[in-house]
């Protein structure tokens, strides 16, 4: 049920795998939890030794291994932030290996509980909070952001849950609309916009996926918009990446992280946006850089933002998670928030006053950490620092 | 109370595991071996123990010679040849948390690092220093420094400051009983003093069998002023062997990387970049650091010395990509799946006939072959010729392990040696070393009376059975394996 479902890629990139090691110690749940099954290389040789367990060779010889629940937790102490796969010397898509690995550990029911009330929520209420999903569209209540809900559009914002239902970071969904609204674009919410799916490709319970992926596309589609803004990089990943590859639907419009297009408005539209006096630091987010490609985008807007932008010790494609992927917040909570802990050090390290982001729960994660000491910079998405600067809210 | 009790309340449940997944994936180290082959040793730990400080390694080490336990010390199982595998059970002892850099000396360039710590992390602390690592493995991402000086300390930066263990200072080791001993060279004559009868020079490079490194002061080279890679392209493998040797000689590199055509069809094979033209039959690879007129006549000789011997010195850019890409010889497994690899010291004089051999080899198996070569010394390569087979096909993948037995013959003939032993080579050392054997085995008797440290290596290849594996044994089915090699 888990190596048998592998495609022949997947089964050969075991044997692929060097064990070199180069993704263990850049791993962040390896970092808390240090033992070689927790590390991207350990699960490789663990199911290497699965492939090999079966007939009278293993009986004789062995490996004899087993799928237990102590492996099924190893699994999702992972962030899938990729960063093992840009270490690795011979270039193993792991991020898809892991995912198809969970499937694999729904399907024997060993996945934690976390996955089956993420997955709960998602179906019942279209929304990873498990929430009303008629409260989508309460952040434009409070803001007072002038919000468009039209039948056609040029451009569709898709807010995605976080920004739309978390309320410390509703703010990136009003700066968003604010945005737009102030570059006149004609854009519009999706009027019954559920989750992108993300949640569900990430933890493996992909069963009601397509349902997902059908739905948003079709309401995208009937506003016959050319493009899909959002500033969720999950989203944008399952809007481009997933729903091809596990719903088998092909968007016929172009999806866009918000970045992209706030470096379009800078370097095409020539929009001007007064420089913020401070030094400021930026955080990739692994959906966005690693795993989405947008690494230049961001740093262009941010050098247009501020005096001065500074490079953490680790970014770019080396950026550190910020440990709020891959569901590892639901299913290892104190892991999660000490990988945040360590990001949010590592941008202190900088000097920086402010640290950007360009991701909800990246945002999330860090303004967490932040509130968990004394002293700490401030940490801003990219859509509130443009529209801060640009004065819109 | 038992061992394993004993154990948990030194260090905590925690830091025990004996289940089954932590079991199985801690049996092995680089090297995938068949399962024929691995059922001869009991590979697997019967528990991993985790240690936090040196004072705990100590502990087990005295808890497990009571007990009389085998003991595994591990890092990150960076090396090929067995060495943190168990061939009887026991307890793998994972030294990788051990991994603070406790002291750096700007003044007097030294740098004070625990076994633990990973080489690339040492590397990265001294980014902004004035100094660097005087020599560091072409694994520097994972391979953890007590490894590497359990293992060899031959690697980049090695052609200019030799050896690891003639850079360090200053060792804290721990014996098999457990006691803990600091050893040191004299700061003048950099001549290792002995204590309690042993020195540091006969502990490095002893494979885990005498000691474990629990920390390590390292001397630091100096920067210079500028640093330059450079790389060369040559059409023939022998114009660029030369070359390698005339460079290494009448300049001096930190480092020489030589790889040849089969390496760079591998890694274009693999979908990697390389330099060189496409029918290159070899580049040169080389770095310089120091003050900026040194480097540059050194760069000047070393475009002489390339024109001299039919090839082209390539771009810039190229020589700054290549560089950064040292760290990554195999990208080339991707063409594999698996890479039978042998790992060999051969004079620089040697390294002509000595991969003409392996292609000879590679040839007679019908598997393709390519090369990756590091000059260490004024006369001293490492030569590792990769073999590109699949583990998925079994007898044919030991009848190319076989091969690697018949290319270690070879060289040990032509004055050259495997650069280590562990399990896989312990039948050479005393054919390739046999003053170094006669020594280790001389130590192992005096420090290691009832054979607990990492027992079965080196000097013979323990198996499950307590005894160990025979040298004809091995001889006989190695050959008897080639010999069907066309069969299979």
């Amino acid at each position: 049920m888990i190596v048998e479902e592998f495609d022949e890629q997947k089964l050969s990139d075991l044997y692929v795998c060097a064990q070199c090691g180069y993704c263990v110690n850049i791993c962040p749940t390896y970092e808390k939890t240090p033992w070689e099954s927790n590390s991207p290389r350990g699960k490789l040789y663990f199911l290497k030794a699965l492939s090999k367990s079966h007939g009278i060779r293993n009986w004789v010889f062995g490996p004899k291994a087993n799928v237990t629940e102590l492996f099924a937790k190893r699994v999702y102490d992972c962030t899938v932030c990729g960063h093992c796969m840009e270490v690795c010397p011979v270039k193993i898509d792991l991020p898809r290996l892991w995912k198809k690995l969970r499937e694999g550990i729904v399907k024997v029911g060993l996945a934690p509980e976390a996955v089956e009330k993420t997955r709960r929520s998602l179906l019942q209420s279209r929304n990873i909070f498990g929430v009303e999903s008629s409260m989508r569209r309460e952040w434009a209540d409070y803001s007072g952001v002038e919000i468009k809900v039209k039948d056609r559009a040029d451009i569709v914002y898709f807010a995605g849950c976080v920004a739309s239902y978390s309320g410390r970071v509703q703010g990136i969904a009003e700066s968003t609309a604010a945005i737009l609204n102030h570059m006149s674009e004609d854009w519009t919410l999706l009027k019954d916009e559920w989750c992108c799916g993300h949640p569900l490709a990430v933890s493996g319970a992909t069963q009601g996926f397509k349902e997902f992926a059908e739905h948003n596309v079709k309401s995208i589609e009937s506003t016959r918009a050319r493009r899909v803004v959002t500033a969720c990089p999950g989203c944008a990943l399952a809007l481009k990446e997933e729903y091809p590859e596990l719903a088998g639907i092909e968007p016929r419009f172009e999806i866009l992280h918000l970045t992209q297009l706030l470096s379009e408005y800078v370097e095409q539209r020539g929009i001007e946006i007064p420089r913020l006096h401070a030094r400021i630091t930026y955080h990739d987010p692994c959906e966005l850089g690693r795993l989405g490609g947008v690494l230049e985008e961001p740093r262009k807007v941010l050098r247009r933002c501020a005096t001065q932008l500074v490079q953490p010790r680790y970014d770019g494609l080396n950026g550190r998670c910020c440990g709020s992927g891959g569901l590892l917040k639901g299913v290892n909570l104190p892991a999660s928030e000490a990988i945040a802990d360590d990001r949010l050090t590592a941008l202190s390290q900088t000097g920086a006053e402010i640290c950007v982001s360009a991701c909800p729960s990246c945002i999330q994660a860090l303004r967490d950490a932040a509130g968990r000491r004394e002293k700490a910079p401030k940490v801003m998405d990219i859509s509130e620092l443009v529209t801060q600067q640009l004065g819109l809210i | 109370m038992t061992f394993l009790s004993e154990l948990k309340s030194l260090l905590g449940v925690e830091n025990i595991a004996e289940n089954n997944l932590e079991r199985l994936v801690y049996d092995h180290d680089y090297a995938p071996i068949p399962r024929e082959i691995m059922i001869m040793f009991k590979n697997r730990p019967d528990a991993i123990v985790r240690t936090m400080s040196s004072d705990q390694v100590c502990e087990v080490l005295r808890i497990a010679h009571r007990y009389r336990v085998p003991v595994t010390p591990r890092g990150y199982a960076t090396w090929a040849f067995g060495g943190a595998m168990p061939t009887r059970g026991g307890v793998t002892l994972d030294l990788t948390q051990l991994n603070h850099i406790e002291q750096y000396d700007e003044k007097r360039g030294l740098l004070k690092v625990q076994a633990g710590v990973v080489w690339k992390k040492a590397m990265d602390f001294l980014d902004s220093t004035k100094w660097q690592l005087p020599v560091y493995p072409s694994s520097a991402p994972s391979a953890t420094v007590g490894g590497f000086a359990a293992t060899g300390g031959l690697g980049y930066g090695s052609l200019r400051n030799g050896r690891l263990k003639d850079n360090v200072i200053q060792a804290t080791v721990a014996l098999p009983d457990g006691k803990v001993i600091c050893l040191e060279r004299d700061r003048e004559t950099m001549e290792p003093i002995p204590r309690d009868g042993v020195t540091l020079d006969q502990l490095f490079s002893s494979e885990g069998i005498l000691c474990i490194f629990l920390d390590l002061t390292i001397r630091l080279a100096p920067r210079g002023e500028v640093q330059a890679p450079v790389i060369a392209s040559f059409y023939r493998f022998e114009d660029a062997a030369e070359a390698l040797g005339a460079i290494s000689k009448e300049t001096a590199p930190f480092t020489l990387i030589l790889n040849d055509g089969g390496f760079l069809r591998a890694k274009r094979e693999a979908g990697f970049h390389t330099a060189g033209v496409p029918a290159s039959g070899g580049v040169v690879l080389g770095q310089y650091s120091g003050d900026k007129g040194d480097v540059e006549k050194a760069l000047d000789r070393f475009s002489e010395i390339t024109v001299s011997h039919s090839g082209v010195v390539l771009p810039e850019e190229e020589a700054q990509s290549e560089w950064e890409e040292r760290f990554y010889p195999l990208r080339v497994k991707r063409v594999g799946p698996t890479l039978v690899a042998a790992d060999l010291l051969v004079p620089t004089s040697a390294v002509v006939k000595t991969t003409t051999y392996a292609q000879k080899l590679a040839g007679d198996a019908g598997i393709a072959v390519g090369m990756d070569v590091i000059a260490v010394g004024n006369d001293q390569t490492i030569i590792l010729p990769m073999f590109f087979s699949d583990e998925r096909k079994t007898l044919k993948f030991i009848s190319h392990i076989a091969l690697v037995k018949k290319l270690i013959d070879f060289t040990i003939g032509t004055g050259g040696r495997p650069y280590g032993y562990g399990v896989w080579n312990s039948f050479f050392v005393s054919r390739a070393e046999p003053e170094r054997a006669r020594e280790l085995r001389s130590l192992k008797k005096k420090l290691d009376l009832n054979n607990i440290l990492n027992p079965g290596k080196t000097l013979e290849a323990g198996t499950r059975f307590g005894l160990p594996l025979p040298g004809v044994i091995y001889n006989l089915s190695l050959g008897l394996m080639w010999a069907l090699r066309k069969v299979f």
